[in-house]
C-alpha cells in the first residue's frame, strides 16, 4: 500500500513538473536547434514566381504564428528575437520593432533585476530535477548588441532617422559596458604586450588613440560589424566625430583592415586633418556612396555532448554539456559587387565572425553550468536511490531512464544570426544603376536610385542558398 | 528525500500562485513623482518644463521686453542626442503651453501651417465663405524669435547600478540680428540600484 501511495506520489510530481514546464519553455525536451531549423528555413528572399510565392509566404506565417505563440514564454526573448529578426528579412518593419522592444524591454529589466529572485531560484531549483532549459533565457552579451543594431535597422526601414540614431547610441553604449565587464582581461592583454616587447606607438597620426592590442581582446565580445555600421551611419549624417570614434573602434578589432584604414583617413580630412594616404575613396561631385552590409549564413549552434557515469549501486547518472563544434563550421565566403557591364566594383571584408563572440559567452557561461551541472547529477543521484528504496529495480530503472533522458544540455541561442558579418564601400554615378552581387553560389541584381553626395544602404543576407537585399536611403 | 521533494512541492506552489496574481486599475496623480525605471519619464519632463520657463520670464532682459508686448515665438525641434526613443515635441508642446499661458509670449505654429493653408484655401476658392469675413492671405505675422535647444545623455552601468544623467539645453534667438537672447540648462540625474529579493 505504502509503496502505491509513493509510486503515485511520484507520478503527481512528474506531471506536475510537465504541466509547468510544458509552458515554461519548449526546448526542454526538443533541442533548441532542432525547433531553429524551421525558422531558418523560413528565411527566403521574396519571388515573383506565381506558384513558390504563396507557398513561401504560408510557410513563413506559419513559422511566425508558432513563434508569436511563446511571446509569454519563459523563453519569449530568444523566440522573440528569432521572429524580429525574420519579420526584418520580410521588410515588415513596425512588426519586428514591436518584438525586439520587447526583447530590449527583457534586456533591461535584468539589469536592475533584484540579486535573489523568488521566480528564478524556483527555475534553478526545477533545473536541478530536469536540466538546464528550465532556466528562463537570459540573453548573451553579443545578442543584446545585435538587438539594438537590429533595431536601428528597423528605423531605417521606417525612415526614422532620428530613432535609428537613438538605437546607434544605445548600441555604443551597450558595447562600452561589454567593454567595462571585460577590463581585466583587456589589461591583461597590455601585461602580455608589454612583457613581449610589443610595440604599439608605431602608428601614425590619424590613427592615435588606437589600441590593437586591447583589439585582440576586444574581438571576442565587441562587435566590429556594429561598430562600422554605426561609423557609416554617422558618416552618413555628417557626425564625423563619432563616425571617426566607431570606425576607430572597430579597426582596433580588426587592425589589419585596409578599408577601415581608408574610411578612417577620409573622415579625418572631413574634420580638417591632412591624412598620409591620397586614396580616399571619397563620392566624386555627381556621385553617390553604397555602403553593403554582407551577413552571410547562420551562426553555429551548440552541440551536446552526453557523459554516462555509471553510480555504485548499479544506476547510471547522465550528464550533458554544450559546447561549440568549430570543426563543423562552414568556411564564409565574401560578397563580390559588380556594375551593369560587370566590372567589379568591390569585394566585402570580414568584420566580425558571430561564432566566436558566441563561444566566448559560452566560455564564460561554463564555471556556473559545472555548479549546476554537479548539484543536478547530485539531486538525480538522489532520486534514483529513493525509487530503488521505495519502489524496487523496477523504480531504479524507472528513474536512471528518466534522468538519462530528461538530461540534456542548454544549447539555446540566437540561431538565425549570421556567421559573419562582412563590409563593402564603394561609389556610383548618380541616377538609376543596377548592382550585381554575387558569392561562389549564388547572385543577385538589386536597382537603386543614387543620388549625389547622398548615401545608400545595401543590407545583403546570404542564407538557403539565396541572397535577400535591402536598400536604405539615408 | 521526502523532505526534498516538499521543498521543491512548495516551490512549485508558489510559482504556481504567482502565475495567478491578477491587474489592479486605478488612476493616479499626473503631478506625482514617478520612479519606476531610470528611463526618461513625466516628472523629469514636467520638471524641465517648469525650469526653462521660470528661467526665461524671470530673466531680467526678458522681463523688459515683455513688459509692454508679447512678442512671436516660433518653436524648432529639440534635437534628441540621449539613448533613449524621447517624444521632444512633447517637451516642446509642455514649454510652449506655459509660456503662452504666462501671457508674456505669442507663437506660431509650424506644424498648423498646412492646415491652415488649406483652411484660407478653402475660404477664397470654394466660393462658400462670404469673401468679406474669409481670411486674407499675407496677413499673418512672422515670428521675432526661435526655441531651439537639445536633450543630451551619459548612461552609466556596472553591477547592478544604473546611473543616468541628462540634459536639456534651449536657447532662443532673435530670427533677425541672429543674436542668442536667452539660454536655459536643466540637468537630471536618476540612478537605480538592485534590491536584494524580489518576486
Amino acid at each position: 500500500m505504502n509503496r502505491v501511495l509513493t509510486a503515485l506520489r511520484l507520478t503527481v510530481l512528474c506531471t506536475l513538473y510537465f504541466l509547468l514546464q510544458g509552458c515554461a519553455t519548449s526546448s526542454l525536451f526538443t533541442s533548441y536547434p532542432d525547433q531553429a531549423a524551421v525558422f531558418k528555413q523560413a528565411i527566403v528572399a521574396p519571388t515573383a514566381d506565381p506558384i513558390a510565392a504563396p507557398a513561401a509566404k504560408t510557410a513563413l506565417d506559419n513559422v511566425l504564428a508558432e513563434l508569436n505563440e511563446e511571446r509569454e514564454s519563459a523563453d519569449a526573448m530568444l523566440y522573440m528575437m528569432e521572429r524580429g529578426r525574420l519579420l526584418q528579412l520580410n521588410n515588415m518593419y513596425p512588426d519586428s520593432k514591436a518584438d525586439f522592444n520587447l526583447v530590449i524591454s527583457k534586456f533591461e529589466e535584468k539589469d536592475l533585476a533584484s540579486t535573489v529572485e523568488v521566480s528564478d531560484v524556483a527555475a534553478q531549483g526545477s533545473s536541478l530535477l530536469v536540466n538546464e532549459n528550465v532556466i528562463p533565457y537570459k540573453g548573451a552579451g553579443y545578442e543584446r548588441i545585435f538587438t539594438h543594431h537590429h533595431q536601428a535597422f528597423n528605423y531605417l526601414g521606417e525612415k526614422d532617422i532620428d530613432g535609428a540614431s537613438v538605437e546607434f547610441r544605445k548600441v555604443a553604449l551597450e558595447q562600452q559596458i561589454l567593454l567595462e565587464q571585460h577590463e581585466k582581461e583587456v589589461a591583461e592583454a597590455y601585461e602580455e604586450a608589454d612583457a613581449n616587447n610589443i610595440d604599439v606607438s608605431t602608428l601614425s597620426n590619424e590613427f592615435a588613440g588606437l589600441d590593437t592590442v586591447a583589439g585582440k581582446v576586444k574581438s571576442s565580445f565587441q562587435n566590429a560589424y556594429t561598430f562600422y555600421t554605426s561609423a557609416a551611419f554617422w558618416e552618413a549624417s555628417g557626425e564625423y566625430n563619432s563616425a571617426l570614434v566607431d570606425y576607430k573602434k572597430a579597426l582596433e578589432i580588426n587592425s589589419d583592415s585596409d578599408l577601415i584604414k581608408q574610411d578612417i583617413a577620409r573622415v579625418s580630412k572631413k574634420l580638417g586633418d591632412r591624412p598620409a594616404r591620397k586614396d580616399l575613396n571619397e563620392p566624386k561631385a555627381n556621385e553617390g556612396v553604397v555602403v553593403v552590409f554582407f551577413e552571410d549564413g547562420f551562426v553555429p549552434a551548440k552541440s551536446e555532448i552526453k557523459i554516462p557515469l555509471p553510480t555504485f549501486d548499479g544506476g547510471l547518472i547522465s550528464l550533458a554539456f554544450p559546447y561549440y563544434d568549430t570543426s563543423l563550421w562552414p568556411v564564409s565566403q565574401p560578397l563580390k559587387a559588380m556594375d551593369d557591364n560587370f566590372k567589379e566594383l568591390a569585394v566585402s571584408e570580414t568584420v566580425v565572425d558571430v561564432g566566436v563572440l558566441a563561444v566566448k559567452d559560452l566560455k564564460e557561461q561554463i564555471p556556473a553550468l559545472l555548479v549546476r551541472q554537479a548539484l543536478r547529477a547530485a539531486a538525480k543521484y538522489q532520486l534514483q536511490k529513493e525509487s530503488a528504496k521505495q519502489l524496487g529495480i523496477a523504480g531504479q530503472l524507472a528513474a536512471s531512464a528518466y534522468n538519462i533522458i530528461s538530461e540534456s544540455a542548454d544549447r539555446r541561442s540566437w540561431l538565425t544570426l549570421p556567421h559573419t558579418g562582412q563590409v563593402m564601400r564603394f561609389n556610383l554615378s548618380e541616377g538609376d544603376q543596377e548592382v550585381r552581387f554575387s558569392t561562389p553560389l549564388t547572385e543577385t541584381a538589386v536597382p537603386l536610385t543614387i543620388k549625389a553626395k547622398r548615401t545608400t544602404f545595401v543590407r545583403v543576407v546570404n542564407v538557403n542558398n539565396q541572397l535577400i537585399t535591402q536598400v536604405y536611403a539615408l | 528525500m521526502m523532505k526534498f521533494m516538499n521543498i521543491f512541492a512548495v516551490i512549485l506552489a508558489g510559482l504556481l500562485l504567482t502565475a495567478c496574481s491578477s491587474q489592479k486599475i486605478q488612476y493616479g496623480d499626473a503631478t506625482a513623482v514617478e520612479t519606476t525605471t531610470t528611463g526618461f519619464g513625466s516628472t523629469d519632463l514636467q520638471s524641465i518644463a517648469a525650469k526653462m520657463v521660470d528661467d526665461l520670464i524671470s530673466f531680467p532682459p526678458i522681463v523688459q521686453m515683455t513688459a509692454n508686448r508679447r512678442p512671436v515665438v516660433f518653436v524648432d525641434k529639440i534635437k534628441n542626442k540621449t539613448t533613449e526613443h524621447i517624444d521632444t515635441e512633447s517637451i516642446t508642446d509642455t514649454i510652449q503651453t506655459k509660456l503662452l499661458q504666462s501671457g508674456k509670449f505669442r507663437f506660431v505654429d509650424m506644424t498648423a501651417v498646412k492646415a491652415i493653408q488649406e483652411q484660407m484655401q478653402f475660404q477664397m476658392d470654394s466660393g462658400m465663405v462670404d469673401p468679406n469675413k474669409a481670411a486674407a492671405f499675407g496677413k499673418q505675422t512672422g515670428a521675432e524669435f526661435m526655441l531651439y535647444g537639445n536633450m543630451s545623455s551619459i548612461t552609466k552601468r556596472n553591477n547592478g547600478v544604473q546611473d543616468v544623467y541628462y540634459k536639456f539645453t534651449l536657447k532662443m534667438v532673435n530670427l533677425e540680428s541672429g543674436i542668442m537672447e536667452w539660454a536655459g540648462e536643466k540637468e537630471i540625474r536618476k540612478t537605480g540600484e538592485k534590491t536584494f529579493m524580489s518576486m
